[in-house]
């Protein structure tokens, strides 16, 4: 027990399930995430080390110490609540793609080397994909195939920098690096790519929005932000990072006040979410890595939550269309509750999680005189306001009622969404809880006079904005659309392009062979009009006439001779 | 669309598309919201303008900075998003076809 690395517990016990039904099974389900984390408090809680030597190589298969112990702790958290939420679940291939899913990402945090990170890496890939596949139908094949090679082609790049790395150092471990040889941007990519940067983004938006409800759930709390472990571990201080978290934070928010399904409006919101993390991993100051931490310890809860609340919906209704939903908090009262709770705490309210954890990043940014990043992170939290603050719970539980008359959420659902709605405002009243936790030591005051009165205006006067829009009738309506986005590329014209490279190939090839059978027609009656039945060469000649000939050769030949 | 989401249960909805209007859908109620709303922001205006302020920036010293720059970004956002609606919406099924 004690030499197995954490999260394997759950990787391990994952392939037990499809043996199991019933309460068993849905025991298990809840035992198996209680467990690891049991086994990781128990045997891993301090912070220590498990190496082992392979082919000469010295590998680090466990590293536990206060940066990976935040992921370690939230990811069982998340591991926990999505287990419940899904609990009465049927498809046990579902069951077994989440917990090892969330086991493989346990264990990757938890890596201390780039082969043993890159095994988990991958792991977290190919178990995820089923979690796409699993609800089954042609479309969500395709997605995930899409899903895949993405996520496969991250884990090539994490491999190809590690065996760089191993070339010209011959040292494996995975330790903070600087941008610059060949090994360090393949790891930056692979990173890059898992983490959603703009441009390497729209996997995240294609996939989870398919997922079964309680799928989706799962997809949300652990690729993305073992990716922004993997950069605050590789990649602190790394200025360009403050540049694309910047850019990540700003432009989804325009996809997600357009778009329809409200899943991928909270996939666009993730997006943003996760840029808020990467500025602090670039600014990487000990303020700003807390931050990171922090922020990716809360968001992992709130965003678990709204994605829960919007499952829970798609459960009873069958669509998270906004163009489709309204009205439900007459049916769905505390799923409503709930959604708001989460939607509070995304919007960084004061008393709930987003306001203490948001606040680090944004203070270190502000501490390193950073004032265009200062600024464009306080555009973006308006931003975040509008699409997950209100768009999200209005358009589905309040706004046009659309005579949807459904049950509550099953009970699970709902004391799944009722535990991470209780954390949310726990950590946003008591924040030295998360604080405590954080990689460096603390000295924050997130309930300040001032901090509290300017986030209250940005809030509330963004709130008044959206009362406004509404009231003169701008705010866009929502719309049965599909809004182009990178994916376009890889989706319309890539294949475009193929296709008219293929015609364009298949043209040369015709005109090609055309000359070619031309040519060998031409040559092919030639012969057969000199050799072929009655041809000049087929002719039978007089013995005379043959001997005049050769008469005339031997002359002819005479005379070259003698002439030369 | 069709095999990604489940069917949406019809029957699940109440007849003529509505159900008996609730305490949120009641124009009476939504006025309190809103006059909350404006209360909130009032109650912010005097207190913004007495408090002692510590920003990093010399900008969140300005009177209201964060209730003018949240409005104002609030609404800029959302205009540009319906404005690039216009080059970016395409029809439901559009990679489908």
């Amino acid at each position: 027990m004690a030499s197995l690395p954490p999260g394997l517990i759950l990787v391990l016990g994952a392939f037990v399930l499809p043996f199991l039904k019933g309460r068993v099974l849905q025991s298990a389900l809840l035992l198996l995430p209680a467990l690891s984390f049991w086994h990781l408090l128990q045997y891993w809680g301090d912070g220590c080390s498990m190496g082992l030597e392979l082919f000469g190589a010295q590998l680090e298969l466990v590293r536990v110490d206060r940066l990976s112990l935040v992921w370690g702790y939230v990811f069982h958290i998340a591991a926990f609540l999505g287990a419940l939420f899904a609990l009465q679940v049927k498809s046990r291939l579902e069951h077994t793609a989440a917990l090892s899913y969330a086991g493989a990402a346990i264990a990757a945090v938890f890596a201390g080397d780039l082969v043993t990170l890159f095994v988990y890496w991958e792991l977290t890939a190919v178990t995820s994909v089923f979690l796409l596949w699993a609800p089954g139908g042609e479309k969500r094949l395709r997605c995930g195939m899409r899903y895949l090679i993405i996520q496969v082609m991250s884990g090539v790049l994490l491999l190809a920098g590690a065996v760089l790395q191993y070339q010209s150092t011959g040292d494996l471990a995975f330790e903070r690096m600087e941008l610059g040889s060949p090994a360090s941007w393949c790891i930056f990519f692979s990173f890059g790519i898992k983490a959603a940067f703009p441009l390497l983004h729209n996997w995240l938006q294609d996939a989870y929005p398919q997922a079964s409800p309680s799928g989706t759930v799962f997809l949300s709390a652990f690729t993305t932000k073992l990716a922004i472990y993997a950069l605050a571990r590789g990649f602190a201080g790394t200025d360009c990072l403050i540049w694309i978290g910047a850019t990540m934070t700003v432009f989804p928010i325009f996809f997600a006040v357009i778009e329809n399904d409200l899943r991928r409006v909270l996939a666009y919101s993730l997006n943003n979410q996760l840029g808020f993390m990467v500025v602090g991993i670039g600014i990487g100051t000990e303020l700003s890595l807390n931050g990171t931490a922090a922020h990716a310890f809360a968001h992992i809860l709130y965003k678990s939550l709204l994605f829960m609340s919007m499952g829970a919906v798609l459960t009873r209704t069958g669509t998270t269309k906004a163009s489709e939903l309204g009205g439900l908090y007459k049916s769905m009262p505390l799923t409503a509750l709930f959604c708001v709770i989460g939607a509070m705490s995304i919007s960084a309210f004061p008393l709930f999680s987003g306001f203490v954890s948001k606040s680090l990043i944004l203070s270190a940014a502000g501490e390193g005189g950073l004032m265009l990043t200062y600024i464009v992170l306080i555009f973006a939290s308006a931003g975040v306001v509008d699409h997950s603050g209100i768009k999200v719970p209005f358009f589905s539980f309040f706004a046009h009622d659309q005579g949807w008359k459904v049950k509550e959420a099953p009970w699970n659902m709902l004391v799944a969404m009722g535990i991470a709605a209780f954390i949310c405002l726990l950590l946003g009243i008591a924040p030295g809880l998360l604080y405590r936790i954080l990689p460096y030591e603390v000295d924050y005051a997130p309930y300040t006079m001032a901090h509290v009165i300017s986030q209250l205006e940005l809030l509330l006067f963004a709130a008044l904005a959206f009362w406004v829009l509404v009231k003169i009738k701008v705010y866009p309506a929502e719309l049965r659309s599909t809004n182009l986005d990178f994916d376009w590329t890889y989706r319309k014209l890539g294949p475009a392009l193929v296709g008219r490279a293929r015609k364009f190939i298949a043209e040369i090839h015709a005109a090609v062979l055309d000359i070619v059978f031309g040519l060998l027609h031409g040559g092919h009656t030639l012969v057969l009009r000199l050799c072929g039945p009655g041809g000049f060469f087929s002719r039978t000649w007089a013995t005379s006439g043959s001997v005049l000939w050769i008469a005339i050769v031997l002359a002819a030949f005479l005379v070259i001779y003698l002439a030369a | 669309m069709s095999d990604l989401t489940p069917i949406p249960k019809e029957d699940a909805r109440a007849p003529g598309g509505s159900t008996p209007p609730g305490w949120f859908e009641k124009p009476a109620n939504i006025n309190k919201i809103v006059k909350g709303l404006f209360i909130a922001c009032a109650i912010l205006l005097p207190i913004d303008l007495l408090m002692h302020k510590h920003g990093y920036f010399s900008f969140e010293h300005w009177p209201m900075f964060f209730g003018i720059f949240g409005f104002l970004a609030y609404t800029f956002i959302v205009l540009t998003a319906s404005y690039l609606r216009r080059w970016l919406k395409r029809g439901e099924d559009y990679y489908d076809g």
